[in-house]
């Protein structure tokens, strides 16, 4: 990307809190190391935070795991913004994920905690990947806190313009 | 160092030389990129314009009195873009012209089609002029909408059927096949002119939850990232620009936020 350098120099302060296993989340965390984001295990060094659901939960226990780290993260943290990037993998958990959005932006309206949720196709194409990472990206640099509780969805590969 | 770089780029931005235009605008050009501001006939202090370009080390903008609703203006702006450069790589769609809205049989139709004519459709020639005279449509274009086009807001009739269908013409295939659009969706903007569209009673209003009111340079933040390329693939979908108060703007949550 043309700006990732910049980008990274706008990022260098961001402590970045990432919770996932799979795919997607290994991809996050290859784009940050190219830009030299710091990524932190603890939650309590992070300043933003970046939640992927993989696998995605597909049971009620897995499900209620998930939204109580999560929320629990929203709740109790100093985290300033968090973003839960989803892939399409199981519906119910999608489903959930964009209440929970709802939900937990309306609970955060009083506190500085902005939280965003991206969501992205199931078995995404490698670009579609890139492009969420970059939203993501985006709504974690601060050029986007005006964006509060909402749910953008990755489309399909832009008509020539590129970054 | 400055996050996106756009030097280089070109940018217009319609209804450029006050609020959250003008805002917006010295925001690309702080970024580096060559704008060009339109307004509408003795809206404009271009020495005032260009001190504060001047002021935060932009590139000196062009002003351009072009009437979005005039054909002839139009295909002027862009004869004068095409002379100095190849192309747009970015349009911000934010000129609005519309009166303020009151009781259902107060709406006009002749008031209605002039609004759709000047503040939507007028999107259609600009990228006719800009196919015509620079070759292509703009690389990206951010059409600055609200959610009065879903949400009703005091006095807003006229600027949300505006909208409603300048968002739809921004997101047609024929369009969307050269462009990357975005459609920004604000909420709560504070700008100059916000008495003036919804009154002093609605600005009370929204004082009693100022945490909800969006300030010009958070919404010129979003423009930015929209140039930035990084925000392509979230292209063709409401944006809201609100801090989350779509979230609780309803009669049983807002009451306990007050």
């Amino acid at each position: 990307m043309r700006h990732d350098h910049a980008l990274g120099v706008l990022m260098a302060q961001r402590r970045l809190l990432l919770r996932g296993d799979g795919v997607v989340a290994e991809a996050v965390e290859r784009r940050l190391t190219r830009l030299e984001v710091s990524v932190v295990h603890e939650e309590a060094l992070a300043t933003d935070a970046i939640f992927t659901w993989e696998p995605a939960p597909r049971t009620p226990g897995d499900l209620g795991a998930q939204i109580q780290q999560l929320t629990q993260s929203l709740d109790t943290g100093g985290l300033r913004r968090v973003v839960l990037l989803l892939s399409d993998e199981a519906p119910v958990a999608t489903a959930i994920a964009e209440t929970l959005t709802l939900y937990a932006a309306a609970h955060l309206v009083r506190k500085q905690t902005r939280f965003n949720m991206v969501r992205l196709a199931s078995s995404p194409s490698a670009s579609a990947l890139q492009r969420a990472i970059n939203t993501t990206l985006m709504l974690i640099s601060g050029r986007m806190d005006a964006v509060h509780g909402q749910v953008l969805s990755i489309v399909a590969d832009s008509p020539g313009a590129s970054a | 160092m400055t996050f996106p770089d756009l030097t280089g780029q070109v940018a217009l931005v319609t209804g450029g030389t006050r609020g959250l235009g003008l805002t917006s605008g010295l925001a690309l050009g702080r970024h580096g990129a060559s704008v060009w501001l339109t307004h509408r006939w003795g809206s404009a202090e271009r020495s005032e314009i260009e001190a504060a370009f001047e002021s935060v080390s932009a590139p000196r903008p062009r002003v351009v009195e072009a009437d979005i609703g005039s054909a002839e203006d139009t295909e002027r702006l862009f004869g004068q873009i095409a002379a100095e450069h190849d192309g747009l790589d970015l349009l911000v769609a934010n000129a609005c012209v519309a009166g303020v809205g009151g009781s259902l049989d107060a709406l006009r139709a002749r008031d209605i089609r002039r609004t759709l004519q000047a503040s939507a459709f007028s999107l259609t020639e600009y990228l006719r002029q800009s196919r015509t005279q620079l070759g292509a449509a703009p690389a990206r274009i951010v059409v600055m909408s609200s959610d009065g086009v879903a949400v009703h807001h005091p006095g807003y009739d006229y600027v949300g059927f505006a909208k409603a269908a300048l968002e739809a013409i921004a997101c047609d295939p024929s369009l969307t096949r050269e462009s990357t659009t975005f459609l920004i969706r604000c909420r709560h903007a504070l700008t100059g002119g916000f008495t003036e569209i919804f009154g002093a009673e609605t600005l009370a209003v929204l004082q009693r939850y100022e945490a909800f009111a969006v300030q010009p340079p958070e919404v010129a933040d979003v423009i930015l990232a929209c140039a930035s390329g990084y925000l392509d693939g979230v292209r063709n979908q409401p944006i809201q620009v609100d801090h989350g108060a779509g979230r609780v703007d309803n009669v049983l949550t807002a009451g306990g936020l007050s």
